[in-house]
């Protein structure tokens, strides 16, 4: 176990070092930089942005930057915000608790869901309930989450919503949230995080059944299964201890995959409920050219992949004993 | 080994709804003590990188920092930069000039503290002066210092600001550009350090509110200063909550998450606020216009005239092939207006009178005959000596108003044999390609202070290379904007500046497309409700809430 985890540790470093050279240099190569968007509506003279481009170190050649970022990067140093005004880290940090939140409650709503319908649509192929839910997996996995998401307000959402139930954005009630009792607090924060979390992952959940339907489809059919049932096993017994069991490698591999998906579909999710996670900062980010922030939240972005292939490796080695980490 | 024993469904149940029961009961005490009582939260995008004024950049920045810090005096109800008689006092209680006009000494409240109680004094104006003219600090007001040699205390409750020459707007130019900042607290930080000083991030200041509570990506919180020297807040918190595209600040809006939206663009989203009972709308004054502005360089060559838009009937014809108002009232509604030139109505140069090219699609199409342009090969768009009548348009797809304006534009400008591509482009790109002037005319808005300054900025020579990325020139303008700047009887500048904006007009540098009025989304609870044209904000501590329309955050205690 400690040879598999050094071994990831160092090729964690690599990426993280691919990572932050291509997104260093990359976005670069974008037109503009953090000043050029202050043309637009204000007064900001040349000498006004040549002076704010010197006093960040921007005036130097690219080279420079790029050596001057991997020292720092090396100390553990993700730069300054240029459009925060603080560490990248500090930026980040804020900010990724609530994306954890989301992604783990979307996570918990994608693959619960997904591996419950999947398994169900597997072991009654062929049915109406098989049928019914293949489109309604299809529909939600076709439709765009930033839809799915506006849908769900006008459905759930308070005063606006068909139901008034939830509210609509946020990740708690603004101005009422501290004067709430611990318990009152708990229950705001749970109510806010419905409606990103299930639109999320439920788009998600619809690609991981898919996925497990066509595992549970391949494993119900072996001779293990049919000797299960042979041994006069109940039926329930049959499909959840033995063959769901195997039928779960494929979507593990896919819940490792799954963390960068989730990243990116938070932006728009972060968007539409304006979630106050890591996927707004990153869009704003990049349209403000923000290098630091961008640069330091695509290495958060690889060292969570990592984390998740990780992860998944680990569930292999949970799920099926013949799998072992230093292979 | 005992099994643990499952909960029956009616335990589930018992659980559930003691749970429910319970969210119900959550607030602590909400009460309205003294009968004073008010949360205002307002949305908008653009999460501010600081709360210290000398770093804000946009207007939703300062907006507010200004809750928090405060001028020396501010423009009065009649928004005049001129003089100094229609400013009223704000930290200063009043103010000398010299003999000789090059200095104004400003007598500082003695009430006048801040929040943690340290009294306002000369010698933090002095700090702020230096704070706001250091390159390190790069504020972007610092270029409206210049004209200002000195800011010295006198004492404790006085502090001189001396000009190196004597002009009209003096007093505006010594208390508009700068909020006062703490020289207690702020003095020892390294300059360089300032920016991203905690003390930024939780600032100590002068304003009707202090500094409660900053969740990023999520809200600001004030809450009113009971004591304050000018009186008290009429409401007792104020909220600021960023939101992120507009679509969802409506929704925050019309959800009743939050009390007021300024703007509120498009149409169906103006509808959507006028539906629900508890919200209202109103037209108020602002001091934004926007305008597509030609570029009257070749974008290949920047040395040779544009090979169309340098065509001064060229730019003539197409702005009077344009029906502005019929544009303005499809994406505006009521709440739009055509501007008369570069400045919006709230600025006191304005004249109903000004000399505008009226629309006249036949009088366009027979200009552009008479310049030689026809449709030859009659796929629809004019050309003249093999060359098509056909130019790009630069916008960002970040305003829902100009790139609905654009394809009106687009439309009518076809109806006289003009194509206009519109290049879509998101900011940087669009600011990257304004500055090196690698366009041919583009879509821009422009936020004017109370100063005819900034039309200066924007439309004379002096401005290529800052605001006027279309390098307009004409040598009358300049002149005549040299003469305004300097002329000390009003009525005389304000016939100056009519005919500038008049000599711009004719000259058509751009097409002025709307501006001088939005419509906000406010709670009807609220009364007292204004918003100045220069700065909507500025008012917001005098909003009251009507104690029988008190809503839950209404009751929200001080601490």
């Amino acid at each position: 176990m400690a040879r598999f985890l050094a071994g990831r540790l160092i090729q964690a470093i690599a990426i993280v070092f691919v990572v932050a050279s291509l997104t260093f240099i990359l976005f670069r190569l974008a037109p503009g930089d953090p000043f050029s968007t202050m043309s637009d509506f204000s007064s900001a003279s040349e000498e006004f942005k040549d002076q704010a481009r010197r006093n960040l170190g921007l005036d130097q050649p690219l080279h420079t930057q790029y050596f001057k970022y991997l020292a720092n990067l090396v100390r553990g140093d993700l730069g300054m915000s240029f459009s925060e005004h603080r560490p990248v880290l500090e930026s980040i940090g804020a900010r990724i608790p609530a994306t954890i939140v989301l992604a783990a409650a979307a996570l918990l709503v994608d693959f619960l869901l997904g591996i419950f319908v999947g398994a169900h649509q597997g072991a009654h192929t062929g049915s109406k309930g098989d049928d019914a839910l293949s489109v309604l997996t299809l529909t939600l996995y076709s439709v765009p989450v930033f839809w799915l998401g506006m849908m769900f307000v006008l459905l759930f959402a308070s005063n606006v919503g068909l139901l008034g139930i939830l509210p609509a954005t946020g990740a708690k009630t603004t101005a009422m949230y501290e004067h709430l009792t611990p318990f009152g607090q708990m229950w705001d924060r749970i109510k806010h995080l419905i409606l990103p979390a299930m639109t999320l992952g439920l788009a998600g959940a619809a690609g991981t059944a898919r996925y497990q339907r066509a595992a549970m489809l391949e494993v119900i059919r072996q001779d293990f299964v049919r000797t299960a049932r042979a041994k006069g096993l109940r039926e329930r017994t049959v499909l959840f201890r033995h063959a769901l069991r195997n039928a779960l490698l494929p979507v593990i591999t896919l819940f490792g995959l799954s963390f960068p998906i989730l990243l990116s579909g938070a932006v728009l999710v972060e968007v539409v409920f304006n979630w106050p996670g890591l996927g707004r900062l990153v869009v704003d980010s990049a349209l403000a050219r923000d290098y630091n922030v961008v640069t330091g939240a695509a290495i958060v972005a690889a060292i969570m992949v990592v984390i998740g292939n990780t992860i998944a490796d680990i569930l292999y080695r949970i799920v099926d004993p013949r799998v072992r980490l230093e292979s | 080994m005992k099994r643990l024993k499952l909960m029956k469904p009616v335990s589930y149940f018992s659980v559930c709804a003691a749970l429910l029961v319970g969210s119900w009961g959550c607030s602590q005490d909400l009460s309205c003590e003294g009968g004073w009582c008010g949360t205002l939260v307002v949305v908008s995008s653009n999460e501010p990188p600081t709360l210290l004024p000398p770093f804000a950049f946009y207007d939703t920045h300062i907006a507010l920092a200004d809750q928090l810090f405060w001028r020396l005096a501010e423009i009065g109800p009649e928004p005049t930069s001129y003089g100094h008689e229609s400013f009223i006092p704000k930290l200063a209680q009043g103010w000398t000039f010299s003999d000789d006009s090059l200095t104004i000494t400003f007598d500082i409240n003695p009430n006048a503290s801040w929040h943690d109680g340290t009294p306002v004094t000369g010698r933090d104006v002095a700090f702020t002066f230096d704070i706001y003219r250091d390159t390190i600090v790069n504020a972007l007001a610092r270029p409206r210092l210049d004209r200002i040699a000195a800011v010295t205390a006198q004492d404790s409750l006085a502090v001189a600001f001396r000009f190196v020459q004597r002009y009209p707007e003096q007093f505006y130019d010594a208390i508009y550009h700068m909020r006062i900042l703490p020289h207690h607290l702020l003095d020892t930080i390294p300059r360089s350090e300032l920016r991203s000083h905690d003390l930024v991030r939780r600032p100590v200041g002068t304003g009707p509110f202090r500094f409660a509570s900053w969740d990023t990506g999520e809200s600001s919180e004030l809450v009113a200063d009971s004591t304050f020297f000018a009186g008290r807040p009429g409401i007792r918190r104020l909220v600021w909550r960023f939101g992120s595209d507009v679509p969802t600040m409506v929704t925050q809006l019309a959800a009743a998450e939050v009390d007021l939206l300024y703007p509120v663009s498009g149409l169906e989203n103006i509808d959507r606020i006028k539906r629900e009972a508890y919200l209202r709308t109103l037209d108020v004054p602002s001091n934004a216009y926007a305008y597509i502005a030609f570029n009257f360089r070749d974008p290949e060559d920047l040395d040779s005239p544009h090979p169309l838009l340098a065509d001064l009937d060229l730019r003539r014809a197409m702005t009077m092939a344009v029906d502005r108002e019929i544009i303005v009232r499809s994406v505006m509604g009521d709440a739009g207006t055509v501007p008369k030139g570069p400045l919006t109505s709230g600025m006191w140069i304005w004249d109903d009178g000004i000399q505008t090219i009226p629309f006249d699609r036949d009088a366009a199409r027979s200009l552009l005959s008479e310049m030689g342009w026809s449709d030859g090969d009659g796929d629809g768009v004019l050309d003249r000596d093999g060359q098509s009548l056909s130019f790009g348009l630069l916008m960002t797809a970040s305003s829902i108003l100009r790139q609905r304006s654009a394809v009106f534009l687009q439309e009518q400008l076809k109806l006289v044999g003009i194509e206009l591509v519109i290049q879509t482009v998101e900011g940087n790109a669009m600011g990257s390609r304004m500055g090196s002037r690698t366009f041919d005319s583009y879509f821009g808005a422009w936020l004017q202070d109370a100063s005819p300054g900034s039309i200066a900025e924007t439309w004379t020579t002096a401005g290529i290379g800052a605001g006027n990325f279309g390098a307009y020139s004409n040598t009358e303008v300049d002149r005549l904007v040299h003469q305004a700047r300097s002329e000390f009887d009003q009525d005389l500048t304000g016939e100056m500046w009519k005919q500038i904006i008049e000599i711009i007009n004719a000259d058509a540098p751009a097409i002025w497309m709307y501006g001088g009025a939005v419509t906000v989304g406010i709670h009807e609870r609220f009364d007292n409700v204004t918003f100045p044209w220069d700065e909507w904000w500025r008012n917001l501590w005098s909003f009251q809430v009507t104690p029988s329309r008190y809503i839950d955050r209404d009751l929200i205690p001080l601490n």
